[in-house]
Formats: C-alpha cells, structure tokens, sequence
C-alpha cells in the first residue's frame, strides 16, 4: 500500500506540543505533558492508525488536530494552511474540512434533538441549501450509514449504540470532509458492530478518498484497518511505518511490548509475550533523555541522557530510539 | 451547494431507499411524534403520585379562578353579630374574628398565594437560567455572580425576604420581587452546575467540531438541556413560595390585610386558635395540600419532559 505515501499531504503537525497547567500545591505550577513535540503527517486516501495506551497523549493529539484546543507549541497544516492563522469565517470554512468521529456514542449526540436535526443542524450551521435541500441531503447519507428513513425522526436515546455510531459518523460525512480524526470510534461498541463501523470507514476512503486519522488502543482493529500506524507512548511518537512493516519487523522495544500482547488467533503459533516492568511514569514528570528508558528491557545509560529524535531507519519506516541512531 | 457523498454505499436497507415523498414523509413524522408522545403520556399518567399532583393543583387553580362564583359571601364583608360561628351549612368553614366567611376568604386568598407562586417560580426560574447560563460560559462573570448568590443564600431566605418587604413596603406586587430574589440564587447555581455538566459533553465538542458559534451552543444546546430540572425546581419554588409568602404575611410582612392571603388568614386565626380552630385549619390544610401536589406534580414533570428518562 505504498501508493498513499506519495499521495499529496493534507495533514501536517510539526513539533505539536500541548501542555495542561496543574497545580502541584502551594502556588508551584506544574504542567502534564499530554503531547510533547509530535510530527504527524496525513496523506490523502490514507488510513493512519494511532495506537498507544491509555494517557499516552492520543486523543489530546486529535483534539488539537481538530482545533478543539490550541497547541502549546507547533504548527498544524491542514490542506495547506496553517491552521493558527485562521479567524472568523477562514476557520469555519475549514472546520467544514476536517470532521471528527468521537469514542462514546451515548454523550456524543445531543439527547433533546431528533437524528434529522442534528444532521440538519450541521448544514445549517454553513448555511448550505434550502430547508427540504438540507432534509434531502440529510436522508441521503443516513441511507448511506444504513440508517432507515424513520430513523430520521428519533431520539438518540432509541437507537443502540452501534446506530449511534452511525449517526455520529453520518454527522462527521455530511459537510463532505477531505479529513476525519477517528478518536476510538469503535472501543465503545460490540465486536460484532466494531466490524460494521470499520467496514464503513473502508468504504469511506475506498468511494471518497478521505483521509482518516484512526485514533485507537487496540492492536487488531489498527493491523486491520490502517496503511501507516504511529506508535505513541507518553506524548511521543515513538516509531510509525507502513502496517505491514510495522508488524513484520518491529523496531522500537516499546512497540515489540505492544504488538506482543495482541491475542495470536492461530493456536499453533506460540508467540513470546514481553512484559514491561514498573507502570507508565507520570506525564507531569516525564524520565529525563527517552521517556521509555524506565521501562526498556535494551536501556543503557545513554537513554536517561539523550533524547531521540524520530529518523528513518529504512524507507517509510522511522523510529525513535538510540539502537537505531548511527 | 455542496457535492454529495457518491451513492454507491452498499446499503444494508435498499427497498428503504425509494424516494419518499414529502407528503409520506410529513406522515412518517406525525406518526412517529404521536408515538414518542403517547411513551410521555403514558410515563406520566403511569406514575399515580404526579396524577394525584396534578388533580390537586388543578382542583386548587379550578377553585382559585372560579373563587367569585363558587363564594358565597364577599370575602371582605363583616359580619359582626355572626363573629366566630363554627361550621355550618351557612358558612362552610365557619366565620372569623370579624364575621367574615372563612370559606370565601380561602377561596379568594387561593387567588393570591397561586398568583405570587407561579409569578415567583417563573421569575426565578427565568432570571436564575440566564444567570447560570451566562455565568457558566463566561469565567469573569462567574465569579462575582456565584459570590453575589453566596451573599444572598448567606441569609436565611425567610429573613432576607422579611428585610426586603420592610424597605419595599408590604404590597403584593413587593412580596413577588423579595421573594424572587430569595429564589434567583439557588437557581441561578443549578443553572450553572447543569450547564457546566453539559458543556464537557461530547455533542457540544462536536457541534464545536462543526463550526457551530458561541450563542448557538448556548441557546440550542446548552438551554434545552438544562431546562428539564429548571422546570422542575420551578415547581419546587412554586410550592415554597407559597409557603414562604404564608409566612411572611402571618409575620405581618406579607400580603397586606385585608386583602385574603392563606398566611394572614392564619396570622388573623391564631389569636382564638382555642375557640376558633377552622379559621386556621382551613388556610393551613390548603396551603399543605398545594405545596403537597405542586412536589408530587414536579417529580412527574421531570419524567415527562425528559425524553430519555425510564
């Protein structure tokens, strides 16, 4: 699936930092390093898995992305522009761009609004058609998400949980996005319906060309859906090659950790688990030179000074790690 | 207008997909609203105690509109000779300290104790959401709204709206305003601590996503949702009020005689409690038994407007 590396980029975030002010008592300002110093890009029709464990800064990544909060430091590019510059009008327009599938789709749908209206609302929002316009297209990509027509005028509350993903989905689709950031859209559901939403997302970038951004922690469903997958641990993007790649010859000890605990479906196949020791260091104070050192079975004394940076090791393959460096 | 998404999506319902028309779609809605109207009902009238509420309170309203009619004898008219006469068919609920028929005076006294109630919730109630609405969106104001309403609930309510009525003078439309102020502040912080629930919801991040402004956010989003427990304390300070008015004019610093209120009806009874005991039974047994329906007709409310709730 290399194609889509030479696809034209649509998503850039260079150095993308994001700190949360905590107070540590007594007046001392402590900050949790949520995101520190991501570089990210997006090719169109590209599937970007992102994977990590829970606290390791990918969901704040996505929300910046979105422009939901605003980065501490870095620059976002999406489709060109930098995002930072854009006010007013400039930032709604962009808005229309880039969409946002959420994790829970039990808070993710306003309960006092009909699905109709909700979908409604977005086009109105951008002053798109006329109202029966605004109905028709809105029947339109409920269709598509699968979603009946006299779905159109229920509450939230009445459907399950995987139809309320739908229609969050169908919210994200109906501006026409060129981006969507997947924030574990499918860890909230059955396994039988993760499969529905996932095979709606393929469709997606197979019919649309969209790109996705497929924030998630589970291993499987990433191996399966994604053409590039970036591996997070503590704010930092710790290696991200082509899926097949990444599995195939995994670099980084931190992802050789991750990737051993996904569930091996073959019984025949004896697969060697790694277990991490200690617990994930705190994100207000991260270990000094490679944040993973604490926990690295390969740790030498290098790694507590010097903090890698991401390189390519081999083509569309970088990593993060002093092993590789040299 | 925008391109559509291509519609080569499989779909999981085809024979769905055939163009409805207009006229079949506005039938889909009117039978589905029908629907989700009929679960409403039927949640409310399913709960006994919210149906014992309502007939109460409207049987108390039914009374108090209709008070000139149902009456016999003019609510202010003396009667010296017939002073303190007990029940009798004459006079349903006797006669007071001044020969007037208690019947009459209760009736017409319902007419200002539901007047200052209602008038009282839906003030507080108007005043308390868009303080709490507008001290939850903006971090500056918050803080000194929120310390003004710890000001104000500082002082035992009764007591403040005692101060009230002294320096505005005792006059119905003055009880109204002091016992809306007692009110605005535990509003205004429900108000708040809904909206501020609300506002980390996913679906307001997501309307955010969508490019949605400030102002619609608030008044689409945030106000539908936080206005099912508004409504519901409004009814809450519907029944206080009445109550908190019944005190204050048998304190002397409510409604001004002789104009009928429950609570001076009992401030005028209690003086011959031991020779005339329905001047106060009567005014005392309306005002528990309104507040009794308005509390029951509050909790069936809650269930009726929310559409998600069992």
């Amino acid at each position: 699936m290399s194609h889509v590396t030479e696809a034209p980029v649509v998503l850039k975030a260079t150095g993308v930092k994001k700190y949360f002010a905590a107070n540590a008592g007594l007046g001392k300002k402590k900050y949790v390093k949520a995101v520190d110093g991501v570089d990210i890009e997006l090719h169109k029709g590209e599937i970007y898995g992102l994977v990590g464990e829970t606290g390791c800064g990918k969901s704040t990544l996505g929300r910046t992305l979105m422009m939901l909060t605003e980065p501490t430091a870095g620059d976002i590019e999406i489709l060109g522009q930098n995002v930072a510059e854009l006010r007013g009008r400039e930032l709604k327009d962009m808005r229309r761009k880039i969409q946002m599938v959420f994790q829970d789709p039990y808070t993710s749908l306003d309960p006092k609004q009909k699905v109709g209206d909700i979908l409604m609302e977005a086009l109105e929002i951008h002053g798109i058609g006329t109202r029966e316009e605004r109905l028709e297209i809105a029947m339109d990509i409920m269709h598509k998400m699968g979603l009946r027509t006299e779905h159109f005028y229920r509450y939230p509350h009445e459907f399950s949980g995987g139809q309320r993903q739908r229609v969050g989905l169908a919210r994200a689709l109906i501006l026409n996005p060129e981006i969507i950031v997947c924030d574990e859209p499918v860890s909230a559901l059955d396994v039988s319906i993760q499969a529905q939403i996932i095979n709606l997302l393929q469709d997606l970038r197979e019919k649309e060309d969209i790109s996705l951004l497929f924030i998630a922690h589970d291993m499987s469903v990433v191996k399966y859906i994604s053409d590039r997958i970036g591996v997070m641990y503590l704010g930092h993007l710790m290696e991200e090659a082509e899926g097949e790649a990444l599995f195939a010859d995994t670099l980084h000890p931190y992802s050789q950790a991750l990737l051993s605990a996904v569930p091996e479906v073959n019984p025949h196949v004896h697969k060697e688990r790694i277990m991490l020791e200690g617990d994930l260091p705190s994100p207000m104070n991260p270990p000094k030179g490679c944040v993973f050192h604490t926990r690295c079975p390969y740790a030498v004394e290098r790694c507590s000074e010097v903090t890698p940076t991401l390189k390519e090791v081999k083509k569309g393959h970088r990593v993060a790690c002093l092993r590789y460096e040299n | 207008m925008t391109k559509t998404i291509d519609s080569s999506f499989e779909n999981v319902y085809a024979d769905d997909r055939t163009e409805m028309k207009s006229e079949e779609l506005k039938q889909l809605r009117k039978r589905l609203s029908k629907e989700q109207q009929e679960i409403k009902y039927r949640r409310f009238f399913g709960n006994k105690a919210a149906v014992f509420g309502l007939i109460i309170v409207c049987t108390v309203i039914f009374l108090a509109l209709f008070a000139p009619v149902i009456s016999p004898y003019d609510p202010l008219e003396l009667d010296t000779v017939n002073r303190l006469k007990s029940m009798s068919t004459e006079h349903l609920f006797g006669t007071d300290t001044m020969g007037r028929d208690v019947f009459s005076r209760v009736m017409y006294g319902a007419r200002i104790s539901l007047t200052v109630g209602f008038t009282v919730g839906i003030l507080s109630g108007f005043f308390g959401m868009g303080i709490g609405l507008y001290a939850s969106a903006n971090a500056y104001a918050d803080n000194i709204l929120m310390r003004i309403c710890d000001g104000l609930k500082a002082i035992p309510s009764t007591l403040l709206a005692i101060t009230l009525m002294a320096v505005l003078g005792a006059d119905l439309k003055n009880v109204i305003i002091a016992l809306t102020v007692v009110n605005i502040p535990n509003m205004a912080r429900l108000a708040r601590s809904r909206a501020l629930v609300i506002r980390e919801q996913t679906y307001i991040e997501a309307l955010r996503c969508l490019g949605a402004g400030r102002l619609r956010i608030v008044w689409r989003h945030i106000a539908p949702n936080i206005i099912s427990p508004i409504i519901v304390q409004v009814t809450f300070v519907f029944a206080s009020s009445i109550i908190t008015e019944a005190a204050l004019s048998f304190l002397g610093a409510g409604v001004p005689v002789p104009l009928p209120s429950w609570g001076n009806i009992l401030n005028e009874g209690k003086g011959v409690i031991y020779q005339a005991w329905w001047i106060v039974l009567f005014p005392g047994l309306f005002t528990a038994l309104t507040v009794l329906g308005l509390n029951l007709l509050g909790d069936g409310i809650r269930d009726f407007i929310d559409p998600s709730s069992k």
